[in-house]
């Protein structure tokens, strides 16, 4: 076989892997070891791939043909219009003015279960989990306030005009950057995938780089700082949550967002922390049946709302 | 969680590590990971889930290939960085050297950058569908069914996309290293 076709397969492995169940793992396993030369193909691959960077892509055209992604320039406009037309299908999709009638703020919106990426110019661009309410101003193309929700910024840095996303009495200022934010019920979580951010909450800025974590909550107390693999973060754009010791209480609350569906679990095991990755894709009933059944517990249903908990006592 | 549920929690965990020891080290031996390191890499591996893990795993296989194929990139990468060559490539990247004593050499530096002067360069001479289709996938993390719904697209069409930018970017670094004193990367050796 020749150079370029055993490279065709180890790209082929590479893309399948993202997503790859242990099937595929063990399939991926017999490729490598039928020829010494699939692996180092494959660790060419890898590599180059790990050199990727936003700021290495050329800028987005201003007119792209993604169906859900219209720059939002006019409020009211044909753009809005148009964007409604294409995204009605999947999104739930609000634009709504803000407080002064005059102000050049709108909200950008989307349902649980319900994703949307927005550019926001210069080839910078935010991705909305499902449940999340952010805030853009027209005016201010370089701030952001998330309201509630979750979002991953891709910023193009300017030394002159650095991006700031506001949440509550704390705000986040990106130094060349991609980075998650997750605020839900007075928790505060911010995740930085690549560069650095300024993490400012009254007195006090402290700077997280890649792979750096920091979690509040936003009644008082400390911020956290902590570490992750930034290959898992921001997991939910993937269908792929992943999670170390998180309380299982808080993977309810995620997969809420991301499913579209209530989910919550016991008062009694919502303290248990969980760790493991949880495929969000897909039929929800199966999600959750499937992750209670790891976890030796049951999903309940009622109507669109979800319950894992230990397993109830058979019915008389 | 009291300590019954504990106990629980870690028999699972190391009932998952037992079970896929061996699965594990045939994967590292695969990767062409010389066998005492396999090992060493099995170890990190079993420290990084002890020290962070305390409740059960959802797939644990797929979850711990993904795991280990972490270790192994980061080990792949630190390779790269005692040439120095990686060591460049974040300083060029980034402005910030992770150690003084190894601050890359202006020639090192030189050399980083044309790195990624070539790879955005490939990058540009994509046709534009395909630079934004590898962009969705590679940047934005969306999953190809999702790219293949937006654009009304096959899926296969979304992958034929993706191999094209890979090969491309494989290609301007296979070039590169060729131009600077051979290959410093893993090659493939003719098959």
């Amino acid at each position: 076989m020749t150079e370029q076709a055993i490279r065709t397969e180890a790209i082929g492995w590479h893309l399948r892997l993202r997503e790859g169940e242990a099937a595929d793992w063990d399939a991926f396993v017999a490729w490598l070891e039928a020829d010494p030369a699939h692996a180092a193909a494959y660790d060419e691959v890898v590599l180059a791939d790990a050199d990727l960077t936003p700021d290495l892509f050329p800028a987005v055209p201003a007119n792209d043909d993604w169906a859900d992604a219209p720059a939002p320039r006019r409020f009211g406009g044909g753009i809005w219009a148009a964007a409604a037309i294409a995204a009605c299908l999947l999104l739930a999709f609000v634009a709504l003015p803000w407080l002064r009638p005059a102000s050049d703020r709108y909200e950008v919106a989307t349902a649980a279960g319900q994703r949307r990426t927005v550019p926001l110019g210069d080839g910078s661009a935010v991705a909305l989990n499902g449940a999340t309410r952010l805030i853009l101003d027209r005016a201010d193309p370089r701030h952001a306030e998330l309201v509630a929700g979750e979002a991953t910024f891709n910023i193009r840095h300017d030394d002159a005009h650095p991006f700031v996303v506001a949440a509550g009495a704390q705000s986040v200022q990106d130094v060349g950057t991609a980075f998650n934010i997750v605020r839900d019920d007075g928790r505060l979580s911010v995740e930085v995938i690549e560069g650095a951010v300024q993490f400012h909450r009254q007195e006090a800025d402290i700077s997280l780089s890649a792979g750096q974590t920091l979690t509040m909550s936003e009644a008082g107390g400390e911020p956290l700082v902590g570490r992750r693999d930034p290959a898992i973060m921001a997991g939910w754009r993937r269908g792929q949550l992943s999670y170390r010791a998180t309380p299982l209480g808080n993977v309810a609350r995620d997969l809420t967002r991301s499913l579209g569906a209530e989910v919550s679990v016991d008062p009694g095991v919502s303290a248990l922390p969980f760790t493991g990755s949880v495929r969000v894709a897909g039929n929800t009933e199966t999600v959750l049946t499937g992750l209670a059944a790891t976890l030796g517990m049951e999903a309940r249903r009622d109507g669109n709302a979800w319950r894992i908990g230990p397993h109830q006592r058979a019915p008389r | 969680m009291n300590e019954a549920e504990r106990n629980r929690v870690d028999g699972l965990l190391g009932a998952a590590l037992i079970a896929h020891r061996a699965a594990l080290l045939r994967y590292f031996i695969a990767r062409r990971v010389p066998p005492d390191e396999a090992e060493d890499i099995l170890q990190d591996l079993v420290v990084k889930l002890a020290s962070h893990a305390s409740g059960p795993i959802a797939e644990p296989r797929a979850y711990l290939y993904r795991m280990a194929e972490n270790l192994l990139l980061d080990r792949i990468r630190s390779e790269g960085r005692r040439r120095g060559r990686e060591q460049a490539w974040v300083a060029a990247q980034s402005g910030v050297s992770l150690d003084a004593d190894d601050r890359p050499s202006a020639e090192r530096a030189l050399i980083a950058r044309e790195r990624l002067t070539l790879i955005s360069a490939a990058l540009a001479a994509l046709p534009e569908r395909t630079s934004s289709v590898f962009r969705r996938y590679r940047i934005d993390g969306v999953p190809q069914r999702q790219i293949a719904d937006e654009l009304g697209i096959s899926l296969s069409a979304v992958e034929k996309h993706l191999q094209k930018a890979y090969h491309a970017v494989i290609e301007a670094q296979a070039r590169l290293d060729a131009d600077n004193d051979g290959p410093q990367r893993p090659r493939p050796t003719e098959g």
